[in-house]
């Protein structure tokens, strides 16, 4: 009887979706890294990939390296928002085709699918990082701090909302197969219920000519106890430039005008995945710590030894950051170039 | 102008988690609004004073203590859907929205604010899938709101690094992550106030909502610390075992 039952657990194991759609995101028309991600899961999980590609030229279609990849343009990358209405469109029409659709929780298409899944009476599962089989997920509840199993009771299409920060998967390499590309056009879809008013351009790099969030391998950021930007440029700025950092923020932070709202880090900021992820005066609520969960080393510095991220760092420092601060700074500072005068 | 803003009452993101025999239990846990959400009601009675601002929570019926402070802070009504706890774990996104739509259809709302995503959860759907079933434009992520003189709406948000302002129309949904300058506290006027204004609670019964739940739970697990948890409270000696720590990875 046993021997029966790890039968049927390695068969439902090994069960993989036949055909899966992944939608992608694009940063001047290469493929994002959690794009790759989430294509790396869906090369794994199924047998078949295809990849509906927005605002992408033929090039990068065609680079990508999957067996089918639908081209829809939206327009300007600004527009993707005001053309949610005609992807969700796109997607429903083509879930029928698919045993999944997959795209990245962090992604601007997230909100496409969910949309999608009003109209085809389906829930779509969300914040997913791990796949059992075809019907089995494991998800992030409760800032991170529970994985909850669940299983689909719907049947396909399978919408699904992938966590890349905790994803353990290899990024997806593009393959030589012949590529079969179908252009998609959609212009009796109109979205002119609204209209961009205007459009400011943030600069590339991050705060204060810093690396940007997304890119830098190493982040260091503040929370609320710098109680000035002043202070938060003078201290936390100058080290992070040293040490060639992306500056972060918690939201308390960003509330009180210490820090720019591009800063944000946390549940309604942005989600990293820093090799190292600094912190000083970050008290650590789960909210903040949701979106720093895929870092791979957390140090922390802060005066109160009940404060959560002492509990969740990898090396926490209790001590008073404005101790602490100079004497990185001094040890960071390259020693004065000798000027040769005796 | 009348708006609809979600808010959810979800357990403190400060509690620990707590798991037993494979299930979450939040039973006994302190209770919140969400603090998206709570920020949220209070940015658009600011920020829209002409506007009539209805409250709307879908949860147990213990959980009608927490939205007193929403009421207080000049919210015009309360509606309440409640629940027994067992019908609250079957009602899924897909569930909520349809509930939602079918209040926003009969009340006639001309907008809909829902929070950016659930401390909880953080799933982000219900607000497209709401737009999706009433067949309205939905604007995900927005920072602030402001009211034209012709009635319209200009909000902004942040989409990658572009911030963009868009004209909006009504009737639309927004997922909104509003600020106020600070937060207000409530006093104990306000809540004498409140007394006096509408919680409207309605009984979600099953008969009326399909609550066949497209996902089921298997098991929660408390998600396992990756980390080495290791404290100092003297500089120097964090800098050495830091220190040694990278190299010995490779990382310095």
């Amino acid at each position: 009887m046993g021997n029966c039952y790890t039968l049927v657990e390695e068969k439902q194991m090994a069960l993989k979706f036949s055909k899966v759609l992944v939608l992608p995101e694009f940063d001047k028309g290469i493929l994002t890294n959690d794009s790759r991600l989430v294509l790396g899961l869906a090369a794994e999980k199924s047998t078949t990939v295809d990849v509906l590609a927005i605002n992408c030229d033929l090039p990068t279609a065609l680079s990508i390296g999957v067996s089918k990849v639908y081209v829809f343009a939206s327009g300007s990358p600004t527009n993707v928002r005001a053309a949610c209405v005609g992807i969700s469109i796109l997607l429903s029409a083509l879930s029928g085709r698919y045993d999944a659709i997959f795209v990245g929780s962090a992604s601007v298409y997230h909100n496409a699918l969910c949309r999608s899944a009003g109209v085809l009476n389906k829930v779509v599962i969300t914040n997913v990082f791990e796949i059992i089989n075809d019907e089995l997920f494991v998800k992030s509840i409760a800032g991170g701090r529970i994985n909850q199993q669940v299983k689909n009771l719907a049947g396909y299409p399978c919408l699904l909302s992938i966590n890349t920060s905790l994803l353990k998967v290899e990024p997806f390499r593009s393959s030589k197969e012949a590529v079969t590309l179908q252009l998609l056009e959609f212009s009796s879809i109109s979205s002119a219920k609204f209209s961009i008013a205007s459009c400011v351009k943030r600069a590339k790099t991050g705060y204060q000519g810093c690396p940007s969030l997304s890119e830098a391998s190493v982040v260091v950021a503040g929370g609320g106890g710098f109680k000035s930007s002043k202070l938060f440029d003078k201290y936390l700025v100058t080290f992070a430039r040293l040490i060639n950092a992306a500056v972060g923020a918690t939201r308390a932070a960003v509330e009180a005008g210490i820090a720019p709202p591009e800063c944000q880090i946390g549940q309604t900021g942005a989600t990293i995945s820093p090799k190292i992820y600094i912190t000083f005066a970050v008290s650590g609520s789960s909210q903040h710590m949701a979106g720093v969960r895929g870092a791979s080393l957390i140090i922390a510095v802060n005066w109160d030894i009940r404060a959560p991220i002492i509990r969740q760092a990898d090396f926490a420092l209790v001590a008073d950051m404005y101790n602490v601060l100079p004497q990185l700074i001094n040890a960071f500072t390259p020693p004065e170039p000798d000027d040769g005068i005796v | 102008m009348k708006i609809l803003v979600t808010a959810k009452v979800v357990v403190d993101p400060e509690v620990q988690p707590k798991v037993l025999s494979g299930k979450r239990v939040t039973k006994g846990l302190r209770r919140i609004v969400d603090v998206v959400d709570d920020t949220n009601v209070q940015a658009l009675i600011e920020g829209l004073p002409n506007a009539n601002i209805f409250v709307v929570n879908i949860s147990s019926i213990e959980d009608k203590v927490s939205l007193a402070r929403l009421v207080a802070l000049g919210a015009k009504e309360m509606i309440h859907f409640s629940c027994a706890d067992e019908c609250i774990a079957r009602l899924d996104c897909l569930a909520k929205a349809k509930l939602l739509k079918n209040l926003v259809i009969t009340r006639g709302f001309n907008l809909v604010a829902l929070g950016i995503q659930s401390s909880d959860t953080s799933s982000a759907q219900l607000g497209p899938m709401l737009a999706g079933l009433l067949n309205w434009p939905c604007i995900c992520g927005v920072k602030a709101i402001k009211r034209m003189d012709d009635g319209n709406f200009v909000v902004k948000c942040a989409i990658k690094n572009v911030l963009v302002d868009i004209n909006v129309s009504s009737p639309c949904v927004l997922t909104c992550d509003l600020r106020v300058k600070a937060p207000r506290l409530v006093t104990v006027v306000d809540l004498i106030k409140a007394k006096r204004k509408l919680i409207n609670t309605i009984p979600v019964l099953e008969s009326n909502y399909s609550l066949k739940p497209q996902i089921e739970i298997i098991e929660d697990i408390i998600s396992p610390s990756p980390r080495l948890g290791k404290v100092f409270t003297n500089f120097s000696d964090a800098w050495e075992i830091v220190t040694r720590w990278l190299r010995k990875n490779k990382w310095l």
